[in-house]
């Protein structure tokens, strides 16, 4: 199936001419105010609610605040009303706060809406998106990601959690086991080799790498891999390229995998957003299980600046659902 | 000639979470010989680091890894007389039991924090009567795997019996065969899990009829008895790993796992002989609470369980004839090459003929030494007298750990004198700092202070030494086995096939040994940060880790030579909570390792030492044996090497009032004005 995805001017051109309300998240990175920006640019945002999301207090956070000022700043100067601005804690938020906050915020912003995953942790976009896809009253649904300039060499996060599902995917009960573990492939696995090590041997790993992807990101996923595979036999992991940009060819690559959904499968969405978009779609359509260990505290320069793709911000923009119809389903004989 | 493509210890964890196959051939009996009281009726709490072993006992419950055992024809390892068993259990992490408070069942917040303990009892209930069902399922599939204890024929009757109990308050009724039976248990673990993903509320019928915690399963015993499915007699057990989950972990409020391991609590402290519960738990994370829901009471050691601490059967004990690690290592070490196909030669100490016996501190001295001046390795002051100079450089240039074992002697005061008083007189006859006590307490930190000397990083090799480092871990004794085998095999590999060397046979180059331990070490450091809250514990132990290296090296009189760990006193811990959660964390973790500590001080008051854990000695370059006394540290000294470390505290946390606020009723963003928040003034 054709699921149209390109960048934000490109994709808006060729939708549905109506004013989009969005959900995304102020955070401490630039691009995480890019679509709202450019939405605002290009005169089709409608109501918009923003995410703020508080790590842990750690050794970051004073310049997390810094980095905050100056996006709050530039979302005031560019016309932003805070009272669309809503707080959350990154780990002491329950389900039952995230899934009312957010349901709340989707019924505000209307029927045509722009999930921008770009800064949001997935502990909130997963649940975020879920409940966007299985809302009947959402007629256009696309996601958003803005791609960053460069990222931080440092980590990227800290102090992760234990392994544990995210809010909304702890899967359709069965006493059936899943048939392999699906992780997404990112620079680091933050908790993700404790588990692979311990996972069950015999279990199939299948590592989604994200190919084609720029040189530096590349390279830190390599290594990732090298690690993950440091301490079990070969042949428990099988490596699938996936465009690091690209939710489709993620998404297909997972029909492929289960067998359309026929082999139980878990997740880790350990690599970039639009393949963990992929899996999060995936995994709500099975009632599979998703988890995560959520980092406790984000480098405050997790990200800097914003990549251009052709002169433009590169807002990579999804289509997901169009005038009611869900673009990504799984094929059923 | 034999496969070098082959590393016998690839799959470090085979034993954690195991493919039944390979955990038959891989199992090691040793630690189920010194653990009979698991497989006996009564409550046992199996207590435990990461990696000690905990998970692979518990696993031999599983009817799985039984069924495995018999068709491999391998005795299963319990002894037969404790043999004859059902086993059930939970995954707390996996079943969604956690999810359990994540979403306002009730209308009022107030009514929820009172019913969410309810709802925790009751799911768990369901979904251990869930398991044990299952595990009779395959109990009776293959009856001769496991002594034929399972009657099928009055499985019928039994799922009818059940289903009438009123423990259920009528969630079964109208069951009348095991199929229902099970699919109407299935049904309500669904509907939980179904409400925690969806915005459905959780049927009526369930809010109505929830279960008392572990009644469900002590009927279920009753009842499976009572119709001859299971003869008197076969103890149930029931196992529950990482309990730590309920009080030590952020995926859940910190007064609802409170409350959740207090119903867990009261599972045990019914004293029901019906059931026997095995509970999984790190270090410390047991005695946090003892306390059983809806009551004061506590459960009482002995009489409510018993315990069974892994790092304790395995530790070092001052009489080394009683220690059972270097056997169990021994076991595991040739089961690995067995099941690998390496021929082996010997059928004993298969460790010590690969990796050789230990270099005597002598030799290491003079191989650190090879490429340093005399001078260089002594490092002598200035005035030091010229006799002595002339003694201690002639003996450096034939035993330079001699000679720098005697320096530090002429260092020392001695027992009356003052410092530089031995220096006065020439060198003594006799050799005084040869005197096994005193040397023995000083030749790792001698070694120390030669390698930081003459540039050099300590080396470790050898059965003694990799036996030290593993500290009764098994897991890290694997890990230093997987490390060497994989540097042996990369320096074979470009050798032709009449020049390869048989590892079992010839053994494997102590320099190879020494490189590969040294990235086993660099491995557990890094694991460090993979475990919860790990980032924080690595740069504490960064900081621990170069304080004791300072202390060791700059220390020339070898004075402290204990200095490698500290001590404090507990009451003074104690009034630190935070501290002592946090230290706490890091042996539970298997990033420190603690012990009580007889004191020499005149107060007697009970301390406890805490020293890295020897893994992470080739990183910090600090000796792994413990000498004579640690640093006697304060509490106020650990917070300062945690503010070293970056780590924030929690009342650091409070007064600065950087929590956000979760209140959102108007869609404001609100902040609490005596608790600023994160985004203030921004």
């Amino acid at each position: 199936m054709y699921r149209p995805w390109g960048i934000l001017d490109w994709v808006i051109k060729r939708s549905p001419p109506v004013l989009w309300g969005l959900l995304g998240c102020l955070g401490t990175e630039e691009r995480s105010l890019s679509a709202w920006t450019r939405l605002r640019a290009l005169g089709c945002l409608g109501d918009y609610r923003m995410l703020r999301i508080a790590d842990r207090p750690s050794r970051f956070t004073q310049r997390a605040r810094l980095r905050l000022r100056e996006r709050m700043s530039f979302f005031r100067q560019n016309g932003g009303r805070c009272k669309f601005l809503h707080n959350y804690d990154l780990i002491d938020a329950t389900y039952g706060e995230i899934e009312t906050g957010i349901a709340g915020d989707l019924k505000n912003i209307g029927e045509n809406i722009i999930l921008d995953v770009t800064s949001m942790p997935k502990r909130f976009f997963f649940p975020a998106l879920r409940m966007c896809l299985e809302s009947a009253d959402i007629h256009n649904l696309l996601v958003t990601y803005t791609a960053a300039h460069s990222y931080t060499p440092d980590k990227l996060a800290e102090n992760c959690e234990e392994w544990a599902h995210l809010p909304l995917f702890s899967g359709t009960y069965t006493r059936q086991a899943s048939e392999m573990l699906i992780v997404g492939v990112g620079f680091e696995g933050l908790g993700l080799q404790e588990q692979v090590d311990h996972s069950n041997p015999g279990k199939p790993i299948k590592l989604i790498f994200p190919f084609p992807s720029p040189p530096h990101s590349f390279r830190r996923a390599w290594e990732c891999v090298r690690k993950l595979q440091k301490h079990k036999a070969s042949d428990v992991f099988e490596l699938y390229h996936s465009d690091y940009r690209d939710i489709s060819d993620c998404f297909d690559r997972l029909i492929s995998i289960t067998d359309a959904g026929r082999k139980r499968a878990e997740f880790a969405p350990f690599g970039p957003k639009p393949i963990s978009v992929g899996m999060c779609i995936f995994a709500t359509i099975t009632g599979s299980e998703v988890y995560y260990t959520q980092p406790k505290v984000y480098h405050p320069d997790y990200s800097l600046g914003v990549a251009v793709d052709d002169g433009v911000p590169a807002i990579y923009t999804y289509c997901i659902r169009l005038a009611k119809r869900d673009l990504y389903s799984i094929p059923r004989e | 000639m034999m496969d070098y493509e082959i590393n016998p210890f690839q799959e470090l964890y085979v034993t954690d979470t195991p493919d039944p196959n390979v955990f038959v051939q891989l199992f090691s009996n040793y630690p189920v010989q010194h653990a009979h009281a698991l497989f006996r009726p009564g409550n046992v709490v199996l207590k435990g680091t990461q990696g000690s072993g905990k998970s692979m006992l518990l696993n031999l419950f599983r009817p799985q890894i039984r069924l495995a055992y018999h068709r491999a024809a391998v005795p299963f390892p319990v002894p037969e007389g404790l043999a004859s068993f059902v086993g059930a259990g939970i995954n707390l992490s996996r079943s969604g039991a956690l999810d359990i408070g994540q979403k306002p069942i009730d209308r009022s917040a107030d009514d929820d924090l009172r019913l969410f303990p309810l709802y925790f009892a009751d799911f768990i209930n369901y979904l251990i009567v869930s398991d044990l069902l299952e595990s009779i399922a395959i109990m009776q599939e293959t009856p001769e795997a496991f002594g034929r204890i399972v009657d099928a024929t009055n499985l019928d009757a039994f799922a009818s019996m059940l289903a009438k109990e009123d423990c259920w308050f009528g969630w079964l009724h109208g069951v009348s065969n095991i199929n229902e039976l099970r699919k109407r248990i299935d049904q309500r673990i669904g509907s939980y899990r179904t409400f925690h993903m969806s915005n459905i509320a959780l049927e009526e019928e369930i809010c109505r009829t929830k279960t008392a915690i572990g009644e469900p399963i002590a009927r279920t015993a009753v009842c499976l008895r009572s119709c001859c499915v299971l003869p008197e007699g076969v103890p149930i057990f029931v196992r529950i790993d990482q309990l730590e989950r309920l009080s030590r972990s952020d995926s859940i409020r910190p007064t609802l796992g409170s409350f959740y391991r207090q119903i867990v609590n009261k599972a045990l402290g019914t004293r029901d002989l019906r059931v026997s519960y095995r509970i999984g738990t790190r270090q410390y994370a047991w005695e946090d609470n003892l306390v059983m829901y809806g009551s004061e009471d506590l459960l009482e050691h002995l009489r409510d369980f018993r315990t069974i601490d892994l790092n304790d059967v395995l530790s070092k004990k001052e009489d080394a004839k009683t220690w059972i690690f270097p056997a169990f290592a021994e076991d595991a070490f040739a089961r690995r090459l067995k099941h690998a196909k390496y021929a082996t030669y010997k059928d004993s100490d298969l460790i010590r003929v690969v990796f050789g016996p230990s270099v005597s501190p002598e030799d290491r001295a003079k191989e650190y030494c090879k490429k340093s001046s005399p001078e260089i390795v002594l490092k002598l002051e200035s005035d030091w007298p010229e006799d002595w100079k002339a003694f201690l450089l002639n003996l450096c240039s034939q035993n330079p750990l001699g000679a720098v074992l005697a320096a530090a002697w002429a260092r020392q005061r001695g027992t009356r004198g003052r410092p530089g008083d031995r220096l006065k007189a020439p060198p003594p006859q006799g050799a005084p700092w040869q005197k096994p006590i005193w040397r023995k307490e000083r030749v790792q930190q001698a070694l120390t202070q030669v390698t930081a000397r003459a540039a050099q990083r300590m080396k470790w090799s050898g059965k003694k030494d990799i036996i030290a480092l593993s500290s009764g871990n098994i897991s890290i004794f694997l890990s230093i086995c997987h490390e060497i085998w994989e540097a042996f095999l990369r320096s074979e590999r470009h050798k032709r096939a009449h020049k390869r060397t048989d590892p079992v046979r010839d053994g494997i180059g102590g320099d190879i040994q020494a490189i590969a331990i040294h990235t086993a070490s660099t491995f557990w450091y890094e694991k460090i940060s993979e475990q919860r809250n790990g980032d924080d514990r690595r740069r504490f132990i960064d900081a621990l880790g170069r304080q004791f290296r300072a202390w060791i090296v700059k220390d020339s009189a070898m004075s402290y030579p204990g200095h490698n760990g500290f001590s404090l006193d507990n009451d003074e811990l104690n009034m630190c909570t935070w501290v002592r959660h946090f230290l706490e964390e890091a042996v539970a973790y298997g990033d420190l390792y603690s012990t009580p500590h007889t004191t020499k001080r005149k107060d007697r008051k009970h301390r406890t030492k805490w020293y890295l854990t020897p893994i992470l000695s080739p990183v910090f370059q600090v000796p792994e044996s413990h000498v004579k006394e640690p640093y006697y540290a304060t509490p106020d000294n650990v917070e300062w090497w945690l503010s070293r470390a970056q780590v924030v505290f929690p009342n650091v946390r409070a007064s600065a009032g950087i929590r956000p606020v979760r209140e959102r009723s108007t869609g404001n963003t609100k902040s609490n004005s005596a608790s600023p928040s994160l985004f203030d003034n921004t």
